[in-house]
């Protein structure tokens, strides 16, 4: 194809158990990449996943055994010497669909960056949309990133580059290995930078990507949980938010409010009993505040930004995940905080096939 | 990991969004600052 790239980015693609989708992932790749740029690490999978890559790329490797998505992607560094060959690395998720824009923006991103001031490139997430449970995940990130991470990039204070739409620069990993032993690796990485000052972290909100987010609450629960262990872990292996730096400022915001609404959610539910016997107002005023002022403006800004006009009659539903996921959050807080056995893995939601 | 933690909230929503603001207001004062200089700061009248 005419727009293919010629050499600056090796896409790395860690998998593990995920013949339902690699397929449909590298082919999509392939409209944006030569095959020889694409590589793909299978990391101890039983489902036949190394034998569908290697039918579409030349580069594949297997891990005789489970050993990270972390791993998986230093050991494709270390394996083909990637970054004695190219200025970019890219780790890209197995569920990840890569927009036409993405490269060319992101590129252009890095072209403009002469005195190589920014580590690393961010890309916009968006979660494709299936039901009420992807629903909410799109609302979340697509305010998430229209808000708060464009503040934060012009802050300098970005929390996380996602995993699955991030071009590093290979000297980042010059210096240190793909965090391991971690639920967050992205997030892992993303403090390393700031705490090493390695550069500055850029968002580009046109380079976008599309992810499979959990369809069932099942495996909703269990990402977020995946999610705030993560953070909590890397909160105390970074020691934040004592050092002084724009990033413990935000994580300082956003996790003590986070706490906060977890705790007002548990009284809440501790409460409802007895609201037949107390002033029902006390219930009433601040739930409408809420969606008139927050709910509803960003719910309708995401509706019309993505088109999916169904999302506004599923007000209900984000405030049951709303407040499950700030009752994870607190869970996960206790978790880490009292039991230190340090946890890491895969985790992989139900796979479906894009339309 | 993508932004799950940001939403759940709205206190951290208006004081990104109240930074975003004055951000966008610093810039557009800038340019207004930069096109008086140029055009009528050098206007013949």
């Amino acid at each position: 194809m005419a727009n293919r790239l010629r050499n600056p980015i090796a896409v790395i693609i860690p998998a593990h158990n995920e013949a339902a989708i690699i397929h449909t992932t590298i082919k999509q790749l392939l409209h944006y990449l030569p095959r020889h740029q694409i590589y793909v690490v299978d990391d101890g999978s039983s489902d036949g996943t190394a034998s569908i890559a290697q039918k579409l790329v030349p580069h594949v490797i297997s891990h005789a055994k489970n050993m990270g998505k972390g791993a998986a992607i230093n050991t494709a560094i270390k394996r083909w010497r990637l970054l004695q060959k190219y200025p970019y690395i890219m780790p890209l998720d197995a569920d990840t669909t890569i927009s036409p824009n993405f490269f060319p923006a992101i590129l252009a991103f890095f072209d403009q960056d002469i005195h190589q001031n920014f580590a690393c490139a961010n890309g916009r997430v968006v979660a494709y949309q299936k039901n009420w449970i992807t629903a909410y995940r799109m609302w979340e990130y697509e305010i998430g990133q229209t808000i708060h991470k464009a503040a934060q990039s012009i802050l300098g204070g970005i929390v996380v580059s996602p995993g699955c739409a991030t071009v590093y620069r290979s000297s980042v990993f010059r210096q240190f290995k793909f965090p391991t032993h971690s639920l967050a690796e992205d997030m892992d990485l993303t403090f390393t930078i700031h705490r090493r000052h390695l550069g500055k972290i850029g968002f580009i909100s046109q380079a976008e990507v599309i992810t499979q987010d959990p369809s069932t609450l099942i495996d909703f629960i269990h990402q977020v949980d995946r999610w705030y262990t993560g953070l909590w872990q890397n909160i105390c292996k970074h020691n934040l938010p004592w050092e002084g730096q724009m990033l413990d400022f935000e994580i300082a915001l956003l996790a003590t409010e986070a706490l906060f609404s977890g705790f007002l959610y548990l009284c809440l539910i501790v409460l409802l009993p007895l609201s037949f016997s107390i002033d029902i107002r006390l219930f009433i005023i601040p739930l409408a505040i809420d969606i008139c002022f927050f709910i509803l403006p960003t719910l309708i800004y995401t509706s019309i930004r993505r088109r999916v006009k169904r999302m506004i009659i599923y007000l209900g539903h984000f405030y049951l995940l709303r407040t499950l996921s700030s009752l994870i959050f607190i869970k996960c807080f206790f978790k880490v905080m009292f039991d230190q056995q340090p946890a890491f893995g895969w985790f992989s939601p139900r796979r479906y096939q894009l339309i | 990991m993508a932004q799950p933690l940001y939403t759940v909230n709205s206190l951290s929503l208006v004081i990104h969004l109240l930074v975003l603001l004055v951000l966008k207001i610093s810039d557009t004062l800038k340019k207004l600052e930069h096109y008086i200089h140029h055009h009528i700061g050098h206007s013949p009248s």
